[in-house]
């Protein structure tokens, strides 16, 4: 009884704690109001993200509708002479006069759902590995060597290996970014596990009778919690960028699907001449990380102030 | 005091990792500023010709990787633009495209309509030393012809019968039926004369020898080719001494080069660039058609998901693709056209433009909803190169409005797009272009639709019997106006039958800077370094 309540304010306690810190709410709203309007999307925008307009395309931000033009500058006519305008476009349109603010939404889709699947996978499996070495010494020997092993890698590159070999697919590139992301979770909730495995009252639970899987996953992980929310909460933002990454190289998301770093990699011909094709998902990538990163920075310091001084 | 050890920590790594780049950028650094690495060189020919200050190197940037250097055995552009300074052939087209004239040939004569007796120019030698000879020419022309030799272009031989030599200087070439093509074939830039010494003693495709004004330096895949000229070119030795040719896939970074100054010459420019290239001062930019047609290629037989194969499929398709749309966006670097065979190329005449369907989406909507067409899945296989990756994009685009529900686009690497497009059922659809380095229709029609050529240029597998007897008799005979009207019936027969989808005619769009003189570009694309000087 008393756990139970000791656990509700601390919890309640961490909230507040959070809420209290300007930056952090500031970056908690803006990622609540980018889930609503990515979950929503089909409510806030009147296009088809895939759907291309050829006379329309390269125009830039506007809050009106924009006369068409030709390459030459010439104003484009229908039949009876009058100039064609273009429809709304408040962000523009792209290259093949796609809607600039519809791709970035249904974009957002992607790098989120990506992103999210992808540390669910990566944590679980590497949550399972960390929790069993740090209590099977043998376990440990070979889990940990594999880990290093999948640590030597540089990062993208290891997960460009995995889709390269895998085939080029949205579900590749989530097991890409889960795989990367398994040796960093294993490390850190071993070395979290191991110094709880020391305390006296596992210890005293142990020769009460408890079985080994009792202590594992009702005594240790509880335990290790803390870290594990900062680190996946900073993940999500690196994982994001992968994605990203993934996508700017070509073997991310394919057309017509709309992603930030595609998005990003096809603005990168036309940089001269209609910038917000670049910069427009740019922003949203630097917006939606740094959001992940000063929550997770915030985190950090309420959950274990002790933490800061690990990484 | 932590916050301290860690500040200073990070400091440290700081300092460490700009030390290293420090290293790393020595390297690069006289790259970015030319005129310190340059002197040196400018020196060397200060002591050679006596001149001062005029550099003669030449520094091109390319997008595509050369396949390899044998011209008999390759039949890319990039490959070819890189090839013809180091071999060539015996005839060579004009730069106005009316008429082909002798360059290793002296003269010829034809004492019937089925014999080609050539005089050779004489006292040329290979880069490696082996004289050039009518054995050479013999040995060259049948390696084209072999079929285990594999040539990409065996179609440039398939209407030889024999070639023999008459004397050391003397070739007589019989072919199995009146040729019309015959010059333009052997004005081909894979029709190229090799050293038999070397083709035999080496392989060609990475050590390559011809008689041209330059020889091979080397070949770093992904970086760059390096030339020097053949100071004992039989022409006179070229004013430009050193070329070097540096890959760079990327078109952004490749402009940026021709912009400081690091490269000056550049082919390819796509028309989201051609504003930026403009406003460049000290670089000339150089815009006229071509003979060069950009398709949306079809396998109408062995494709890979069978849809393609439906002709009601094909039919929706060419409906459906807005060619004038998609051109417009080319910034007036092409032509939207319905014909194969382009304005430049011989075989073009009033009515080309007619047999296509043109674009109405209705109508595409229409055939794909009677005859239940919206499950057929379509593959597009598109090289990420040049433009091509945007034809994919927006034949999907055209194909998912036109009510075909699976539409996939795969994207490969230039090399590896050509070699996979050559095997059967590997796709539906596949943009792709041909420069016609001879400026004849036959030229075109023949290596890319004949079923002669399949697994070779053919990459169609297009199979029609009267369309294959309209390419025959464009090639078999010397009356310029029957072949005229046989291309022409071609022309029209493949475009009605939808065994490919013409989308544009480009124009050659160049950029060199503007000290180089006497840069002309043929209409098949090719550019000569001999000729170029610097001012």
């Amino acid at each position: 009884m008393s756990e139970n309540i000791k656990k509700e304010s601390y919890f309640k306690n961490s909230t507040k704690k959070l809420l209290r810190n300007k930056l952090a709410t500031i970056a908690l709203i803006i990622l609540v109001i980018e889930l609503v309007i990515i979950i929503g999307a089909p409510f806030f925008t009147n296009y088809d993200p895939a759907k291309q307009s050829l006379q329309e395309r390269l125009l830039p931000p506007s809050l009106s509708e924009q006369p068409l033009e030709d390459y030459q500058g010439e104003p484009i006519r229908d039949e009876e002479g009058n100039v064609k305008y273009s429809k709304f476009h408040l962000l523009g349109t792209d290259n093949f006069g796609r809607d600039i603010w519809t791709r970035i939404i249904y974009g957002g889709r992607i790098s989120l759902t990506v992103g999210f699947a992808a540390i669910l996978l990566g944590m679980t499996v590497g949550v399972m590995a960390g929790l069993f070495s740090a209590y099977y010494p043998k376990v440990d020997a070979v889990v940990m060597r594999i880990m290093d092993i999948m640590f030597s890698f540089p990062g993208i590159l290891l997960a460009m290996l995995i889709v390269a070999m895998l085939g080029t697919s949205l579900r590749n590139v989530t097991l890409a970014i889960s795989i990367w992301s398994i040796p960093t979770f294993a490390r850190l909730v071993r070395g979290e596990a191991l110094s709880v495995k020391q305390n006296d009252y596992i210890k005293a639970i142990k020769s009460v009778g408890a079985g080994d899987l009792r202590i594992i996953f009702i005594h240790i992980l509880p335990n290790c919690v803390a870290p594990i929310v900062v680190y996946s909460t900073m993940r999500m933002a690196t994982a994001i960028l992968s994605i990203a990454s993934l996508s700017y190289l070509g073997i991310g998301a394919q057309p017509p699907l709309s992603e930030w770093g595609t998005m990003v990699a096809a603005g990168r011909d036309y940089m001269f001449d209609a910038p917000h094709m670049i910069v427009v998902p740019g922003v949203a990538i630097i917006v939606t990380m740094l959001c992940f990163n000063i929550l997770g920075d915030v985190l950090r310091d309420i959950l274990d102030p002790n933490l800061s001084d690990n990484f | 005091m932590k916050k301290v050890k860690k500040l200073l920590v990070f400091l440290l790594a700081a300092v460490l990792v700009f030390s290293l780049t420090a290293c790393g950028g020595g390297t690069t650094a006289p790259v970015e500023e030319p005129e310190e690495s340059e002197e040196p060189e400018v020196e060397e020919t200060e002591g050679e010709e006596g001149e001062e200050e005029v550099r003669t190197d030449l520094n091109m940037v390319v997008q595509a990787e050369p396949v390899g250097f044998n011209p008999l055995q390759t039949n890319d552009s990039a490959s070819s633009r890189i090839n013809v300074q180091m071999y060539e052939t015996l005839f060579v087209r004009s730069f106005d495209g009316q008429s082909y004239e002798p360059l290793l040939a002296e003269s010829y004569s034809n004492p019937d309509d089925q014999t080609w007796v050539i005089k050779l120019k004489e006292g040329i030698k290979f880069h490696d030393g082996t004289p050039f000879n009518a054995e050479a020419v013999k040995y060259s022309l049948e390696r084209i012809m072999d079929p285990e030799y594999g040539s990409a272009r065996a179609s440039l031989m398939a209407s030889v019968e024999s070639v023999n030599a008459l004397s050391e200087y003397e070739v007589e070439i019989n072919t199995k039926f009146p040729d019309g093509v015959m010059l333009a074939k052997l004005a081909h830039a894979n029709g190229a004369i090799v050293s038999p010494t070397a083709e035999q003693g080496q392989d060609i495709m990475s050590e390559p020898v011809g008689t041209g004004p330059y020889k091979f330096v080397e070949f770093v895949s992904g970086s760059h080719v390096k030339l020097e000229s053949n100071e004992e070119y039989w022409d006179g030795a070229p004013f430009i001494k050193t070329v070097q040719v540096d890959i760079v896939p990327e078109i952004s970074t490749a402009i940026s080069k021709l912009e400081t100054g690091e490269s000056d010459w550049f082919e390819g420019i796509t028309a989201e660039h051609l504003s930026r290239v403009e406003n460049m001062s000290g670089v000339k930019l150089i815009s006229e058609l071509s003979g060069r047609v950009t398709y949306l290629g079809v396998r109408a037989n062995s494709s890979k998901t069978g849809s393609t194969e439906v002709a009601e499929v094909r039919e929706a398709i060419s409906y459906a693709l807005d060619k004038e749309g998609f051109v417009a966006t080319q910034n007036g670097l092409a032509i939207a056209s319905d014909s194969l065979i382009g304005p430049k190329v011989f075989g073009y005449t009033e009515n080309s433009e007619d047999y296509g369907t043109g674009f109405d989406m209705d109508m595409a909507k229409q055939i794909v909803e009677e005859n239940n067409l919206a499950d057929k899945p379509i593959h597009i296989l598109a090289s990420n190169t040049s433009f091509y990756p945007e034809i994919a994009e927006w034949t999907q685009a055209s194909l998912l409005e036109a009510g075909f529900e699976t539409v996939e686009i795969e994207m490969m690497e230039w090399g590896a797009f050509l070699s996979e497009t050559k095997d059967e059922n590997r796709m539906d659809l596949f943009p792709l272009g041909w420069s016609n380095l001879t400026g004849d229709g036959s030229e075109l029609v023949y290596p890319n639709w004949h079923s002669d050529n399949i697994g070779g240029g053919d990459r169609s597998y297009y199979q029609n019997p009267d369309f294959e007897a309209f390419v025959e008799e464009s090639q078999m005979t010397l009356d310029m106006a029957e072949r005229l009207e046989a291309l022409d019936m071609a022309n029209k027969t493949i475009i009605e039958d939808n065994g490919v989808y013409p989308i544009m005619h480009s124009n050659n769009v160049y950029a060199y800077a503007e000290d180089l003189q006497n840069v002309e570009m043929d209409p098949g694309g090719n550019f000569y370094i001999k000729l170029v000087t610097r001012k």
